[in-house]
C-alpha cells in the first residue's frame, strides 16, 4: 500500500529519506485499525434504546421514526382547534362584560320608552287618552316583569 | 433510525476506537471517549450530512479526547503531553514486527496535532480533504503538518533501526 500524497510534500527528498520514509510506509502497513473491543461495540448499540428511554413519552411519540412529520401539521391542528372550542364554550363573561351588556340594555329599553311615549302621544292625540293606557300599559308592565333590572337602569340614568 | 445509526456503529466503531487509543492510550478512557462521540452523533444526526458522518464522527471523538486530556493534565502533565516526545528511544536489534510496535509508541510521542494527523491519514488512510475537515485545518497545512510528523518518525526509525 502506498500513501498518496506523500510525494507531494513541500521539500525535496534527500539522501537516506526515500529509504526511511518506505520503511515507514510499509511500518504504517502494519499498523492495521485496531477493531473495537466488543464490550465497547455492546454499548454503542444501546445508545438509541438509552437515549430513547431518556426521553418523556411526548417526545418520543414526536420522533421522526415513530410519527412522520406530515402527521404532526395535522395532528397540531386539529389539538388547537379542540382547545379553541373547549375555550370559546367553556367561555363565563366576565362581571365587567355583564356590566356592559345591562348598561347597553338599559340604553336600547330607554328609547324604546321614548318611543313608547311618543307612539303615546300619538294615539292620544288621534284616539284619546284611554286607548293608550290600555295599550301602553300591558306593554310597560311585560317589559319591566321579565327585565326587571330597566328600572333600575333608569333610576341610575337618571342620577 | 435505530437500523441506521447500528449500521454507523459496525461502519465508523473501529475507527473511532483506534483514534481515541492513540490519543488517551487507556483503552476504558478510549471507551468512555467512543461512546460519548456516538451519543453526540445520535443526539444530531438529523442534523448532519449523511456524507459527512464519518468526518463529522472522527471530529467529535477527537475533540473529546482531547478534553479528557486537557482535564485529565490540568498543570504540569498536559505541558509535558504538549511538548514534544522524543519518542521511546532508541532501540537495539529490533525485528521488523518490533518496529511496528516502536512506531505506535512513537506515534503517541507525537504531540497534537500530528499525532491525529498521523493517524487519521497514515493509519485510517482517510483523505487529505477528510483529514483537513476533522482537524479545521486548510489542506496545505494538513500536507505541511504531517511532513512534519514524519519527518519526526523517519529521524526516530533512523536512529533504531537494525
Amino acid at each position: 500500500m502506498t500513501h498518496e500524497g506523500h510525494n507531494d510534500r513541500p521539500d525535496a527528498k534527500t539522501g537516506e529519506e526515500p529509504l526511511l520514509d518506505r520503511q515507514l510506509d510499509s511500518l504504517f502497513e502494519q499498523l492495521e485499525i485496531e477493531k473495537a473491543p466488543p464490550g465497547l461495540t455492546r454499548r454503542l448499540y444501546r445508545i438509541p434504546e438509552e437515549q430513547q428511554a431518556g426521553q418523556g413519552w411526548w417526545r418520543r411519540l414526536l420522533q421522526p421514526a415513530q410519527a412522520p412529520r406530515w402527521v404532526l401539521v395535522p395532528a397540531l391542528a386539529a389539538a388547537l382547534l379542540v382547545v379553541g372550542v373547549f375555550l370559546t364554550v367553556s367561555r363565563q363573561p366576565s362581571q365587567a362584560e355583564i356590566f356592559q351588556a345591562r348598561q347597553d340594555l338599559a340604553v336600547a329599553f330607554s328609547y324604546i320608552d321614548k318611543a313608547g311615549a311618543l307612539t303615546g302621544q300619538e294615539i292620544q292625540s288621534v284616539l284619546g287618552g284611554k286607548l293608550r293606557d290600555e295599550l301602553r300599559d300591558p306593554v310597560k308592565e311585560n317589559l319591566s316583569k321579565h327585565m326587571p333590572f330597566t328600572e333600575q337602569s333608569r333610576k341610575e340614568e337618571s342620577t | 433510525m435505530s437500523r441506521k445509526f447500528r449500521q454507523w456503529v459496525d461502519d465508523y466503531q473501529d475507527q473511532a476506537w483506534t483514534l481515541a487509543r492513540y490519543l488517551l492510550k487507556d483503552p476504558a478512557e478510549a471507551e468512555d471517549a467512543c461512546q460519548e462521540a456516538f451519543v453526540k452523533l445520535w443526539k444530531n444526526q438529523d442534523r448532519i450530512d449523511p456524507e459527512r458522518i464519518r468526518p463529522w464522527l472522527m471530529k467529535v471523538t477527537r475533540n473529546g479526547c482531547l478534553d479528557r486530556l486537557r482535564r485529565r493534565r490540568p498543570t504540569e502533565e498536559w505541558q509535558e503531553w504538549q511538548r514534544a516526545d522524543d519518542g521511546p528511544g532508541p532501540l537495539q536489534d529490533v525485528q521488523q514486527h518490533e518496529l511496528g510496535q516502536w512506531l505506535k509508541h512513537s506515534i503517541n510521542g507525537l504531540t497534537e496535532p500530528y499525532r491525529s494527523l498521523v493517524v487519521l491519514r497514515d493509519v485510517q488512510q482517510h483523505s487529505y480533504e477528510e483529514v483537513a475537515n476533522v482537524l479545521e485545518l486548510s489542506l496545505s497545512q494538513v500536507k505541511v503538518y504531517l511532513h512534519r510528523a514524519r519527518k519526526q518518525l523517519r529521524e526516530q526509525l533512523a536512529e533504531v533501526r537494525p
